[in-house]
């Protein structure tokens, strides 16, 4: 076999092996953090879908401009965005051993795969406490018993050998 | 000396398998990078460096080096170059657990303890090869008494862990002390270890075409409901834009793995 079409051969099976179409989810609002003050807040993930194989898709994250980032887990039972104990005190304060505690929760979907653009609604219900080496910096979106709601926005990519993804970060004016 | 929250908090990088020599590695400057793109407005002072350990290895792999040459002098052995030797090494000699293996873990243990002796507070971000090194030198600290005091987070030597693509989950690392974290006994305060894989990385499935794992627990397996585990494991699945082997090197430059670390960092 001539040199040239060994080394097409080689192009096109890495190609179909990691050719894919990146997609990026965001959607942005405006709203009080846990520190009483008016924020922008974005909620963002990405999806992959290779050429072969299935899709699959990033954690989603929430930020809070001049806030930590949190971020919400895929699990049996839904998606959430867990706290721990000491550092993030729950709106309705519930005995437990365990180390975590549910502390918000992606609405009306159980695999972040499947989500895509259109509205989103997430909650969160529990306040952050002051962390070792940041203090009161510490802060995200205030705790609330009503939802947030959330319209995603897809873009998407092509990409021969993938790309890195940048999620969005809101602007922290302090 | 206890840790002392208002010096710089260190970052401490260990890399996985390379083919590079330890001049050329510069993963620290990636995280580094990365960090400071995730901050967000957030104030943290902290300073990453890197543990090197392949000149230790490419010292010791040099008699395996020769057998495995000597094993593949035919012409399809010549395909396997140094290259490859290098990485299948690297593997080989943490999974004979060896003095090489042990003085890498030695190294790692003094330059933690150096940051601790300093008053530093340190995290380790490790990748491939290097989460199990830094396993197990976070769980031998945890098991000398004079560190780790539960209730104490200021005499813990390393505050947190971050493992990108590690293959702590396959059944060939999952040896003798391996088999479980080091409970911290009873108290409030928690040590966090947040586990990152791509469902395509070669490196965590053990599956060389990259077939995309799900339901897959690695570091979550070693959650026990005693609470004084003292542990918060998380597995989360990142999706790094990338495939195959590539994605298992996409670790560094993804906003996911970074907003992990800041989120860490902060807790």
């Amino acid at each position: 076999m001539k040199f040239a079409t060994r080394t097409l051969l080689v192009c096109l099976c890495y190609s179909l092996l990691s050719g894919c179409t990146t997609y990026l989810y965001q959607g942005r609002i405006t709203a009080k953090d846990s520190a009483d003050i008016d924020r922008e807040v974005i909620v963002s993930w990405s999806k992959t879908d290779p050429l072969i194989g299935a899709a699959k898709a990033d954690t989603i994250t929430l930020r809070t401009a001049c806030g930590i980032p949190i971020t919400f887990d895929e699990k049996d039972d839904g998606i959430f965005f867990f706290g721990i104990i000491g550092s993030d005190i729950p709106l309705a304060t519930a005995a437990t051993p365990e180390a975590t505690i549910k502390c918000g929760q992606i609405l009306g979907h159980h695999k972040v795969e499947e989500i895509g653009p259109g509205p989103l609604s997430l909650l969160i219900n529990c306040r952050p406490q002051a962390g070792h080496f940041v203090g009161t910096q510490r802060q995200y979106l205030k705790a609330r018993l009503e939802p947030y709601l959330f319209t995603v926005s897809e873009s998407k990519e092509w990409s021969w050998l993938g790309k890195d993804i940048v999620l969005p970060l809101p602007v922290c004016h302090h | 000396m206890p840790i002392d929250p208002t010096k710089p908090v260190k970052i401490l990088v260990v890399h996985g398998v390379e083919i590079a020599d330890d001049s050329k590695l510069d993963q620290d400057k990636d995280i580094d990078q990365l960090v400071k793109s995730r901050l967000g407005g957030i104030a943290l002072d902290y300073e990453v460096e890197m543990y090197k350990y392949e000149d230790i290895e490419e010292a010791a792999q040099k008699d395996l080096r020769r057998i495995a040459k000597a094993i593949v002098a035919t012409p399809v052995g010549q395909v396997i170059t140094d290259k490859i030797l290098d990485l299948v090494l690297d593997v080989v000699i943490n999974l004979k657990d060896d003095s090489t293996a042990a003085t890498i873990r030695a190294g790692l243990m003094q330059r933690i303890l150096n940051y601790y002796d300093a008053g530093h507070a340190c995290f380790l971000v490790a990748h491939s090869l290097g989460t199990i090194y830094s396993f197990d030198v976070v769980n031998e600290l945890m098991r000398d008494k004079q560190y780790f005091n539960r209730n104490e987070w200021m005499t813990w030597p390393v505050q947190g862990l971050v493992t990108l693509g590690s293959p702590i989950g396959l059944n060939m690392f999952q040896t003798g002390k391996r088999r479980t974290v080091t409970p911290m006994g009873a108290g409030m305060e928690w040590f966090r270890w947040l586990n990152y894989w791509d469902r395509t990385d070669p490196v965590v499935s053990g599956s060389i075409f990259g077939k995309q794992l799900s339901g897959y627990q690695i570091a979550e397996r070693y959650i026990k409901t005693d609470p004084n585990q003292g542990w918060v494991i998380r597995d989360r699945i990142v999706d790094t834009g990338k495939t195959w082997l590539l994605a298992h090197t996409a670790y560094w430059a993804n906003s996911s793995v970074g907003d992990g670390i800041v989120e860490l960092i902060a807790s």
